[in-house]
């Protein structure tokens, strides 16, 4: 059985091997200078020291704080509205071009004016990161309710379902694993609109620190920070992940 | 009941009913703004023409040649060499078993860092200049087609393969009369995600490492207050994003009926 | 009552191979063994097959299911490895797929390449080959026609019906001038009525193109109809049970030779090899049961 296991995982260990092996020599041979690329041992410990330090935490907690306020009210406004658009063809029809011109500007268009406006902070965060997650998953909501197949609605219609049942009992379910992965989407976009509040608006959060890190020349802090904030998506992207297969358990066919 | 089926070809007053619905909302929201920005007089928030001939001063004649065309070039040097070595990539990670299962965990780890997390790194690696603006954008390119083209290569159908390896069909042939043709749809994918992608990455490392482009140009406005050019940039990516997309969006059928995965179709007129 | 006898169907004719039997086959098994290790342990696939297929005649794999027909296949046209076993094709070990073999497969629709034309999906093996390209124009043209399907060479296998797209794979094959065609239950995945066009399409290219055809079917019926040879595998771990020689009379049509008692007999005979008790201790399993009534059903038909 341990045998299997180490099959399985062999080679990708082989892989994370080399690549950390190239990183080390070639940095510490000096083949890229560590003005630039710091050794993969300082990388290492630097993160090691950061995640130890109750100072970063505040940090990072800063930043979350940011995402799942913004998060929240994105997904919020987004799910119930996307449902009602989503059931009414004429609803949608009335705000889609709208929707369509808005969604495509990045938080980062807007963040100027945000910023100018409404000040640094968490409003202006928030706002952001809405403006990010929020159009997407409005969207998601709504194609996922809009396309729930004919050969359910035709059972719903000759049970006699009725209107509230058949959203209930078909509609919801149907559309839950859509709605599941746009949720995952949209939390991990809401983690990048943070960062870009914080690397370009000057949020507090470890998007500060990285720049801060950078300014200063820092290049071992800028490694680690950026290998932190790649963490917590992974963290964020598997709890969604999570959250996305259980809805898939609410599925009502095969 | 739904109204959701739109395969039958509508009637002419149909489609003008929904066409006419559907500009009452941004129609309104235009007039809307236009009233309140004009009798509100807030620095913040221009009238529309206001806005307009800003966007004529800031982005047509010289702020043309010395913004948007360095920064559209940017864009497409590091769009294409993103897209191109992340197909090359793709392709030979899809098929080469080892390989993809030795690289799996690094390139896993490195799409979850959002691209702008990256740019302070790009930063001490690159410096402040044209390098930083392809480098970070060829970079966020690549991973995502990359990924992408790899699952699109092992997703190739098994029959597939067994024909070409049955009819001898092998080495570049295979490469490019299977292969490449396979993959295709899903490089297509992948290209039109990272299209909006890049704008986006183009313009905050302008912001923050460059002194001329459109990224560069709005921030300087902010710092100075010059509400009218800040407007004019978000105008212009606006537009940017919508003109980018539609030529994407051309270039893309042209490309698909051109490798025979679709034909030419006329447009019914009913 | 009288029946009507036409003249050539009176007296069964001898089919090919026991006049070859003396010339050296083009395909040779000997001993074919596969295992497959899962994680639950050893699966004994086959278990020592050996057969010949001599050139010209046509051939059928049979077997209930499970009982790695397509495995056999899939190794003699080198796209299998086998655990032990020689396999030889035109005197040659196969340790890949061999020169001039070629296959059509079961799943037509996934087996074309839909950015090309009909015409570009069967000259590709040739161009792939070192044919050039007028000649392989010619060959295509030739074989498309011989299969019914002139006129469609420019269109896209997409727009075309599932008969019409294995025709293109039938045809892409003999353009491709083959010594031996393989067959994996090429008929299995269209409606009864096209079974009945495509079956009829076999024999005569044969006797066009001289090939030797080595085929899989589950339809024991297609099986008779088609073949000089019927080859019976066992359920796993398989062998081979029993090689059938089919003398029916030819011209073979779909409703006199399925009339001729001499493919009563054959037809029983080979489904009672086929649904005889399994080679392993292990019961019938229920897949197997339901297909046994499947059989049931052409049967009677």
């Amino acid at each position: 059985m341990t045998l299997r296991l180490l099959q399985r995982f062999a080679v990708p260990l082989i892989g994370i091997f080399v690549i950390a092996a190239l990183w080390e020599i070639a940095s510490t041979q000096g083949w890229v200078s560590t003005d630039s690329v710091p050794t993969l041992h300082d990388t290492v410990s630097r993160t090691v020291n950061l995640l130890t330090s109750s100072e970063f935490y505040e940090y990072l907690l800063g930043t979350l704080q940011a995402w799942a306020v913004g998060l929240a009210w994105a997904v919020a406004v987004a799910i119930p509205l996307g449902i009602v658009f989503g059931l009414n063809y004429w609803a949608y029809a009335f705000i889609r071009v709208p929707l369509e011109a808005i969604r495509p500007v990045p938080p980062v268009v807007i963040l100027p004016l945000a910023l100018l406006v409404i000040g640094g902070g968490l409003r202006y965060q928030a706002t952001l990161i809405f403006q990010g997650a929020f159009w997407p998953l409005l969207i998601t909501v709504i194609y996922a309710i809009r396309s729930t197949d004919s050969v359910s609605l035709d059972t719903a219609r000759s049970f006699r379902l009725g209107a509230w049942r058949t959203i209930a009992f078909v509609r919801l379910p149907a559309a839950a694993p859509l709605i599941g992965s746009g949720l995952r989407l949209a939390a991990a976009t809401a983690f990048g609109v943070t960062l870009v509040t914080e690397i370009l608006g000057g949020a507090s959060g470890i998007g500060t620190q990285l720049m801060i890190a950078q300014s200063g020349g820092d290049a071992t802090s800028v490694f680690a920070v950026t290998i932190i904030a790649g963490l917590v998506g992974l963290i964020i992207s598997g709890a969604f992940g999570k959250i996305e297969k259980s809805f898939l358990s609410w599925r009502v066919a095969s | 009941m739904s109204n959701f089926d739109l395969t039958h070809s509508p009637s002419l007053t149909a489609r003008s009913v929904r066409i006419l619905w559907a500009s009452i909302l941004p129609a309104a929201l235009l007039i809307a703004y236009q009233l309140w920005s004009s009798s509100n007089q807030d620095p913040f928030f221009p009238t529309i023409p206001v806005m307009v001939e800003d966007f004529r001063a800031a982005w047509i004649g010289e702020g043309f040649t010395q913004h948007v065309i360095p920064s559209l070039t940017n864009l497409a040097i590091g769009y294409s060499a993103g897209l191109i070595l992340g197909v090359l990539g793709g392709i030979a990670l899809g098929r080469i078993h080892f390989l993809r299962r030795a690289t799996e965990p690094v390139v896993g780890f490195i799409l979850t860092i959002p691209a702008i997390a990256l740019l302070p790194l790009f930063l001490i690696f690159l410096g402040i200049g044209q390098q930083l603006q392809v480098g970070i954008i060829a970079f966020s390119v690549f991973f995502i087609v990359l990924v992408m083209t790899t699952y699109a290569v092992v997703g190739i159908e098994g029959v597939l393969l067994d024909v070409c390896d049955i009819y001898r069909i092998r080495g570049l042939r295979r490469l490019t009369r299977v292969l490449f043709p396979a993959v295709i749809p899903q490089v297509l994918s992948a290209a039109r995600i990272t299209l909006s992608l890049s704008v986006l990455v183009m313009v905050v490392s302008e912001m923050i490492g460059a002194s001329q482009g459109i990224g560069a140009t709005i921030l300087l406005a902010q710092q100075s207050f010059d509400y009218g050019q800040m407007w004019a940039g978000m105008l212009l990516l606006a537009v940017l994003g919508i003109s980018l997309n539609l030529l994407f969006t051309i270039g893309e059928r042209t490309l698909l009926i051109s490798t025979g995965y679709e034909v030419p179709s006329r447009r019914r007129i009913s | 009552m009288t029946i009507e006898i036409k003249s050539d169907q009176t007296e069964p004719v001898a089919a090919r191979p026991t006049q070859l039997s003396r010339i050296a086959p083009i395909v040779s098994v000997r001993d074919l063994r596969k295992t497959w290790i899962t994680p639950d342990g050893k699966n004994i696939a086959l278990d020592g097959v050996s057969f010949d297929v001599y050139p010209g005649e046509v051939a059928a794999i049979v077997g209930p299911s499970g009982a790695g027909k397509t495995t056999v296949l899939r190794i003699v046209a080198g796209l299998l490895e086998a655990t032990s076993g020689t396999t030889e094709v035109t005197g040659a070990l196969v340790k890949g797929p061999p020169k001039g073999v070629a296959m059509v497969f079961q799943d037509y629709s996934r087996s074309l390449l839909p950015w090309l034309s009909v015409l570009g999906n069967v000259t590709l093996p040739m161009r792939s080959n070192g044919v050039n390209k007028k000649e392989a124009l010619e060959r295509a043209r030739h074989a498309l026609a011989s299969v019914g399907l002139a006129g469609k060479e420019k269109i896209h296998p997409r727009l075309l019906s599932g008969g019409m797209q294995q025709r293109v794979a039938i045809a892409r094959a003999l353009a491709f001038q083959p010594t031996l065609l393989l067959m994996d239950e090429p008929f299995a995945s269209v409606d009864a009525q096209t079974r009945m066009d495509l079956e009829d399409l076999v024999i005569p290219l044969r006797d066009e193109y001289g090939v030797t055809i080595l085929f899989v079917t589950h339809d024991i019926d297609e099986a008779i109809y088609l073949s000089d040879r019927v080859i019976s595998l066992t359920s796993p771990p398989s062998v081979v049970g029993e090689i059938v020689e089919v003398h029916l009379p030819t011209p073979r049509t779909q409703v006199a030779t399925k009339k001729h008692p001499e493919f009563s007999r054959l037809r029983e005979h080979v489904l009672s090899l086929v649904r005889s008790t399994p080679n392993s201790v292990s019961a019938q399993s229920p897949i197997a049961k339901s297909d046994t009534t499947n059989e049931e059903s052409t049967w009677a038909s």
